[in-house]
């Protein structure tokens, strides 16, 4: 439960931040983010940190149980699939993304359920909500027990 | 303390690196400088690191005690504004540095600032 705080706690604020900047700067992210897929390197980087840090949040936390540390474990698995996908296939994301980008409210959307999932995971991170976390860890126990 | 000491050992090298290199390099740092400015995508990109960077050292060690552990908070903090400034309005971020770098005594100023807060902060982790 212990790592589920600190990672709440750091993958928190960045959606939050990030979705603020889909979500202000909408012009600039479109163009910033044009120009960045036309970019093999760029996509293979950001892959490789990606792949990383994905890789260490499953290894740390792979918690599958139905309380709120399953979105950091989704999280970590999708940092994992992008990652890799971005490494192999770059020339395929670009593709990809470039379609995605060409939807008119792409970022309304996206920067909207990023800070909506970086808002839920602060709070947990940053608040803890005794009851919740109660009900996680009674939910939870009986299982370890088996 | 023994977060303090583990934070200031990866931190106090990487800052007194980056102070060398600027003395010693000032004309490839300030290319260097104005293509990173160039594109966006990388400033948006430096922004997620140094805001992960920035938010992991204050989940870790916030201390304001009267001692060099501070230095090591404040650190964090600046990395959090400054990561959170970039991913929110990159263009701004890329108006106020091209108006910074364009200073003659700029990478002078910083480097000597970097390698004597890079120096003090390894002191304290390696060696004190």
């Amino acid at each position: 439960m212990e790592r589920s705080h600190f990672l709440a706690k750091l993958i928190g604020p960045v959606c939050i931040v990030g979705g603020l900047g889909m979500l202000l700067n909408t012009t600039t992210y479109r163009a910033m983010f044009e120009r960045a897929l036309h970019d093999h390197m760029l996509i293979y980087l950001s892959g490789v940190i990606a792949l990383t840090i994905g890789l260490a949040i499953v290894i740390l936390h792979n918690d599958w149980k139905w309380h709120w540390p399953v979105i950091i474990t989704a999280f970590g698995w999708l940092a994992v699939l992008g990652g890799t996908v971005r490494m192999l296939a770059p020339q395929l994301v670009e593709t990809y993304a470039l379609s995605l980008l060409g939807t008119p409210n792409f970022f309304i959307i996206d920067g909207g359920i990023a800070v909506l999932l970086g808002v839920l995971l602060s709070y947990f991170g940053y608040f803890d909500p005794p009851q919740l976390s109660e009900a996680a860890h009674r939910r939870s126990s009986p299982r370890r027990r088996k | 303390m023994q977060k303090s000491l583990t934070i200031a050992r990866l931190v106090g090298p990487v800052l007194a690196a980056i102070g060398v290199g600027m003395l010693a390099n000032q004309a490839t740092y300030r290319e260097m400088a104005t293509q990173f400015l160039g594109g966006l995508p990388f400033i948006y990109f430096s922004g997620v690191l140094a805001l992960v960077a920035g938010l992991y050292i204050l989940n870790v060690h916030h201390a304001w005690t009267p001692d060099w552990r501070s230095a090591v908070t404040a650190i964090g903090w600046v990395l959090t504004c400054v990561g959170a400034f970039r991913i929110i309005a990159p263009q701004f971020a890329n108006f106020i540095a091209s108006a910074i770098i364009a200073n003659a005594g700029f990478f002078t100023g910083l480097g000597i600032v970097l390698i004597a807060l890079g120096g003090f902060i390894t002191f304290k982790g390696y060696v004190a």
